[in-house]
């Protein structure tokens, strides 16, 4: 029994040791180490159960019996007991989650321990009469309450195996199972020994069960020792973990380092893609900016997402207004309702073209052509882009353009004549004829073709000369031609004009009716003039008759002398050679009147040539003479010497002149004044020559004048009115001028005016000799003169 | 043809014609026959010499310039010692041999004429005066 006792106070002692070395050990890696309130709690923990093991081994060595001394020792080792479990505890919930434990709460456990340990050694002093059982109570609660820390800390423990398969962890969370045993034995045998006291139970059964129970002790020391190895090897193994973590760290640190060279890497290319991505976005959109092209987006509700400026602009709008309108809205009044069919268009088929009537904001309309596509990839909702193109001006340029077509179209049509679009070297390009009977051959056989390869060539060469000069300039280039159609001579009048760079337009129109009716007049006309011609003749019938008498009766005179002389016995030869001479003179007088008179009766076709109008006025007035002699009428003759011939017809001029000199004869007479005088003046100014005759006859009144060239106006009771218009048709023929102008005392004057035929200067030396010769040969001139 | 008083005293014969060769054939034909002749183109040419009181014979024609010849006949006969006046036309109007014999005209001649008639007439003329 001594013994036992003596064993059981030399394991409380190994205990004790044990306990402190784990306490100092717990603690030491508390401050050097880890600075965990794990180690710390344990720390706790073991130091006051190493003291509770020394205060309780120190009562132990106190005499049987209570002793104050003796009391405060068994109370403070029964409190440090008590306040070993929530150390333990608080240990444990700090391994599972650091922190848990408040100081506060610390502070409570322990004091609930400490309060424990009070309550129970006060217990125990109720059966202080019986050691055992005072041991017991004092003992029981307190192993109770560590069994169950201690089961705690080794489920704590084996949780914890069970997370990171610690060898540590599953050596210590065993050695806290046996000690929690251990401990549960104890308080089995202290429970037993408290039941046996209250039953009143022999001493002794008791007594052995403790000391049984004792020999648990050695378990005690070894599990602590476990605990210590425990405590070593989760140091070891932490460090061993600090250290893979470390190298994994240095490792994760260096993929890290990697990872940031790849990712600064990754950052400099996206950031150059960036740059590229705002290059190309800036480039893009000056582009659709600063497109006049019409750009925008819009959504299947007809909601504008964007647009350019352009857009925007031709709308009369700012962008960002523009935006604010639906694109319904923008269409026309009349196209507003096809909007929805266009949205449904574009969604079957994923695109609709064509042109819109849209409406500005001043309420113009405008017309916009548009090709839009629906775009579905890459995007939440499928959106419609729009490109468009304002045509407003295109279109109505195109209408004019069509409407001037039209208008060309029409008077083409409208133009009975033939139409030829040439080149300006002569290739026919088109034509267009209402009537194509009298085209040489169809259209389609010279479309194509040169003029020289369809035409005569003499025609060819004038039509491409005809050509060439519309092409030099402005103004239409005109020729007349004729053509043997269908065994017909037809006649042609050509007015080209220049229609383009290069292109000449020609009007082609059958003059042949028309030339025919001009033949009809000019024949009708010869004929009416001849007829005058002789009319006026016939006035003159009295005036030949002594033109002709007056030679007669000198020839007559002549011819008696002569044979007179020749009968005498010495003829005087000279004498008879003149008056034969003279004879042949007046022969030559007769025959030169007849032959005029001849001329003046003539019918026959105009006949231009070069005349001389001073001669002219000299045939007529050989023709008169008599009948002004007869009338008592003098003539003063004014001609210049410097006359150019004229482009003319020898009769016709000379029918103007005699119906000129009749008429103011006619004047003179019916004034019966003393002054009967006539004046005929040649004068040339240019190239232009005047004739006037002027008389002091009765004249004609302002009215008259102003009528004397028409057809029928006569003012004689016996005229018939036609002298003075065929006169005045033909000066027209001649392209001359024909009037007469009341003289400022009376009388009127006549004249007309004639073009030179030739430039002055070539004509005359020549003709001016001769003009002097006639007049000065001229009896009536020679008279006339003196 | 016979000229019975040419030698005893000059005898002259006016001729007044505006046409010069009937002038110059009648001044041939008279100075062939004998007479002296002075010729005049118009009636005032006749007037204004001075001669015609010495003239015998004047052969005229009707139609000259301003005066014609029987305006002459008219003027001439109202004074003493007129020519004997001898007229010629070369136009047949009746009207003007009517009124030259009223105005006491020896003859009147329509052109062209007997060449030997006018030789008698003037002759005449020149034996009546």
């Amino acid at each position: 029994m001594n013994g036992t006792v003596e064993l059981v106070r030399l394991l409380i002692s190994a205990q004790m040791l044990t306990t402190a070395f784990l306490a100092v050990l717990l603690w030491a890696l508390h401050v050097q180490l880890r600075r965990q309130e794990f180690n710390r709690w344990w720390a706790y923990a073991w130091l006051m159960s190493a003291l509770f093991l020394g205060v309780g081994r120190l009562a132990m060595a106190f005499p049987a019996g209570w002793t104050i001394a003796k009391g405060i020792v068994v109370l403070l080792a029964t409190i440090f007991g008590f306040v070993v479990a929530p150390a333990l505890v608080f240990g444990a919930v700090n391994l599972e989650s650091p922190g848990r434990i408040t100081r506060h709460a610390g502070l409570i456990g322990i004091g609930t321990a400490v309060s424990l340990g009070a309550l129970s050694f006060a217990l125990s002093l109720l059966r202080s009469a019986e050691p055992l059982t005072s041991f017991a109570i004092r003992n029981g609660a307190r192993t109770l309450v560590l069994a169950a820390a201690l089961f705690y800390c080794s489920r704590v423990f084996f949780r914890r195996v069970r997370v990171t398969a610690s060898w540590a962890a599953l050596l210590t969370g065993v050695s806290c199972f046996i000690y929690a045993v251990n401990q549960s034995v104890y308080t089995v045998a202290q429970a037993g020994q408290i039941y046996g006291s209250l039953i009143g139970a022999p001493r002794g059964a008791g007594r052995t069960v403790l000391l049984w129970s004792a020999r648990f002790l050695y378990a005690d020391v070894v599990v602590t020792c476990g605990i210590a190895l425990g405590m070593v090897l989760l140091l070891v193994e932490e460090y061993q973990r600090s250290e893979r973590a470390l190298i994994e760290t240095m490792r994760s640190r260096h993929e890290v380092a990697e990872q940031n060279t790849a990712l600064q890497l990754e950052i400099q290319t996206r950031q150059e893609v960036e740059e590229k991505l705002r290059a190309s976005e800036d480039r893009y959109r000056d582009l659709v900016d600063s497109s006049e092209d019409l750009l925008c987006t819009h959504d299947l509700e007809g909601r504008l997402l964007s647009c350019n400026p352009a857009a925007a602009r031709s709308l009369g709008y700012e962008v960002e207004e523009l935006l604010k309108i639906p694109a319904r809205a923008l269409l026309a009044q009349d196209v507003r309702g096809r909007f929805g069919e266009y949205i449904q268009l574009i969604q079957r088929t994923g695109v609709a073209e064509g042109v819109v009537k849209v409406i500005t904001r001043d309420g113009e309309r405008r017309l916009w052509s548009f090709r839009n596509t629906l775009r579905t990839d890459g995007v939440a909702q499928p959106v419609v882009r729009g490109m468009g193109r304002d045509v407003t001006e295109k279109f109505r340029a195109e209408r004019a353009r069509k409407e001037v077509e039209a208008r060309h179209e029409a008077i083409l049509r409208a133009l009975p004549d033939w139409v030829f679009l040439t080149t300006g070297d002569g290739v026919l390009l088109d034509c267009r004829a209402k009537d194509t009977r009298y085209l040489l051959m169809p259209p389609n056989e010279f479309i194509g073709k040169h003029v020289m390869e369809v035409l005569p060539r003499d025609l060819a060469i004038r039509l491409v000369n005809c050509y060439h000069e519309a092409l030099q300039s402005d103004q239409p280039a005109t020729l007349e031609y004729s053509l043997p159609i269908n065994e017909e001579l037809r006649y042609y009048e050509v007015r080209s004009v220049r229609s383009d760079e290069d292109r000449v337009l020609s009007l082609v129109r059958d003059v042949t009716d028309q030339k025919r009716a001009e033949q009809r007049a000019r024949d009708l006309q010869e004929e009416l003039a001849h007829a005058s011609r002789v009319t006026a003749i016939g006035a003159l019938t009295g005036s030949l008759a002594h033109e002709i008498n007056q030679p007669l009766t000198a020839i007559q005179t002549n011819a008696f002398v002569a044979l007179r002389m020749l009968e005498t016995h010495v003829p005087n030869v000279a004498a008879v050679k003149d008056a034969l001479a003279d004879i042949i003179a007046d022969n030559r007088r007769i025959d030169e009147v007849l032959r005029r008179l001849r001329g003046l009766l003539r019918k026959e076709r105009r006949d231009y040539a070069a005349v001389d109008v001073n001669a002219i006025i000299g045939d007529v007035l050989m023709l008169a003479r008599s009948n002004f002699i007869e009338r008592r009428i003098t003539v003063d003759i004014r001609l210049s010497p410097h006359l150019p011939p004229v482009l003319g017809d020898r009769v016709q001029l000379q029918q103007v002149m005699l119906n000129l000199l009749m008429n103011a004869a006619d004047a003179v007479t019916a004034a019966n004044t003393d002054d009967r005088s006539l004046t005929i003046t040649t004068d040339a100014f240019g190239t232009e020559v005047t004739v006037s005759v002027a008389d002091h006859g009765v004249g004609v009144s302002e009215a008259a004048l102003a009528q004397m060239f028409d057809p029928f106006f006569t003012t004689k009771a016996d005229g018939m009115g036609l002298g003075l218009s065929i006169c005045r048709a033909i000066i027209d023929a001649h392209g001359g001028q024909i009037s007469a102008k009341r003289n400022s005392d009376h009388g009127l004057t006549c004249w007309f005016t004639l073009t030179a035929a030739a430039p002055l200067a070539d004509v005359i030396a020549p003709e001016s000799g001769m003009i002097g010769m006639r007049l000065r040969d001229t009896p009536v001139a020679d008279r006339l003169d003196a | 043809m016979t000229s019975p008083t040419s030698a005893a005293s000059p005898q002259i014969v006016g001729v007044i014609d505006d046409d010069r060769s009937v002038r110059v054939a009648l001044e041939r034909l008279f100075k062939g026959v004998g007479w002296s002749v002075r010729s005049f183109a118009s009636a005032e040419e006749f007037l204004n010499c001075g001669f015609h009181l010495g003239c015998v014979c004047l052969v005229a024609d009707v139609h000259l310039g301003q005066m014609s010849g029987l305006e002459l006949q008219a003027i001439l006969r109202s004074q003493p010692g007129a020519p004997m006046m001898i007229l010629t036309s070369g136009l047949a109007e009746d009207e003007m041999e009517v009124e030259a014999r009223r105005l006491g005209a020896a003859a009147f001649f329509r052109k062209p004429f007997d060449v030997d008639a006018l030789l008698d007439a003037v002759g005449r003329a020149l034996q009546v005066q």
